[in-house]
């Protein structure tokens, strides 16, 4: 159902000034619902491709009209240049490993003419981490989002601490009207944790980077010729990389547990005193 | 692929109502529902037009509308029993 580009990129950043600001009128509403319904044509080609392209449907959504007005207000993003108003989400389950999510990342950067990698495991934001896809869809931005599932239960605990509290949260504030002191000092220590838990996560990747570079590096050594005593000493090593591995599995087992208290612990803020 | 229609309570952490499910073919309707509720929805009501293959998958990406806190223990045993 794609219909043509409504308006030009000038007339898209006024709209979205109006709006954001309070001041549209009927008609910037249905503008802006025209905007969105070609962005949905979009959501429904880059879905599209993915699939056939790389075999996995993802999941996909138009942002909510409050949230990308509150981009446009709070964050001063151009409506124009919002990269997610169409975001696709690949499900996360069986993406376990940095080396399935890198192979996932190149395989859907391979499905379209444009696309930029945005690695937010090596510049998180907010402790958020993950990797996004920003490909062209006729000319537009549309943003994949690839997680580990790791990755995702992270995200999870701070979007249900961003309902609770404001999107702000999503961009490391914390708003003034969040209750009483004592659930000010909860909500700051959750923030805390939370922000300790991303960065035990970045350290756990970071382990699992060096064993992957050491296993291929040891694979490229079992291929070459080698005397016995080499054999031997790389014997050694394969059994000192697979305690190393069993040590790292153990560590995202920790890890998913400790993920998941933060989630509920985000969450039981949400219930009654 | 399908789409749902849902009204998310983000305060409460629930949805109001049934997701309502539509068809590939009711795209257009399901768009044109979804900008309605959405003008009529209440502030703090999130109004979301999700597509998936199933609810079961979108349950898996987008599980925050879904969750309560019940199911957060062991959310891949919640999902394994659809």
């Amino acid at each position: 159902m794609q219909v043509p580009r409504p308006l030009s990129v000038n007339a898209i950043d006024r709209l979205g000034e109006r709006l954001a600001s309070n001041s549209g009128s009927a008609d910037d509403l249905e503008r802006f619902d025209e905007l969105r319904m070609y962005y949905f044509g979009l959501g429904i080609v880059a879905a599209d491709r993915v699939s056939q392209c790389v075999g996995i449907a993802p999941t996909w959504r138009l942002k909510d009209r409050e949230h990308t007005l509150y981009k446009v207000r709070k964050l001063r993003t151009k409506l124009s240049r919002m990269q997610d108003l169409v975001g696709l989400r690949i499900p996360s389950d069986g993406v376990e490993t940095l080396a399935q999510q890198d192979a996932l990342v190149e395989a859907i950067r391979a499905c379209f003419k444009v696309a930029e990698v945005v690695d937010r495991r090596e510049k998180p934001t907010h402790g958020y981490r993950a990797v996004h896809i920003i490909v062209k869809v006729d000319g537009c931005d549309v943003e994949i989002q690839v997680r580990t599932s790791l990755q995702e239960l992270w995200a999870q605990a701070m979007d249900k601490l961003a309902d609770l509290f404001g999107r702000a949260i999503h961009y490391g504030e914390i708003p003034d009207d969040v209750g009483d002191s004592a659930r000010r000092a909860a909500l700051k220590g959750l923030l805390d944790a939370a922000g300790s838990a991303s960065l035990s996560l970045g350290e756990f990747e970071q382990q699992e980077r060096l064993l992957l570079e050491a296993q291929r590096t040891q694979q490229r050594l079992h291929t070459a010729q080698a005397s016995v005593s080499t054999k031997e000493r790389l014997a050694e090593l394969d059994r000192e990389l697979e305690r190393l591995h069993l040590r790292l599995e153990q560590r995202r087992v920790a890890l998913r547990r400790a993920f998941t208290e933060l989630k509920g612990r985000a969450h039981s803020l949400g219930e009654p005193a | 692929m399908k789409y749902y229609l849902i009204l998310y309570d983000r305060k409460a952490g629930q949805i109001v109502g049934a997701p309502k499910e539509f068809s590939e073919e009711s795209q257009a309707d399901a768009l044109q529902e979804r900008f309605l509720r959405e003008r009529e929805a209440v502030p703090g009501v999130e109004v979301m037009l999700l597509a998936a293959e199933s609810l079961a998958v979108l349950k898996t990406t987008h599980a925050r509308y879904f969750f309560d806190l019940d199911h957060l223990a062991s959310p891949k045993d919640e999902r394994s029993r659809e």
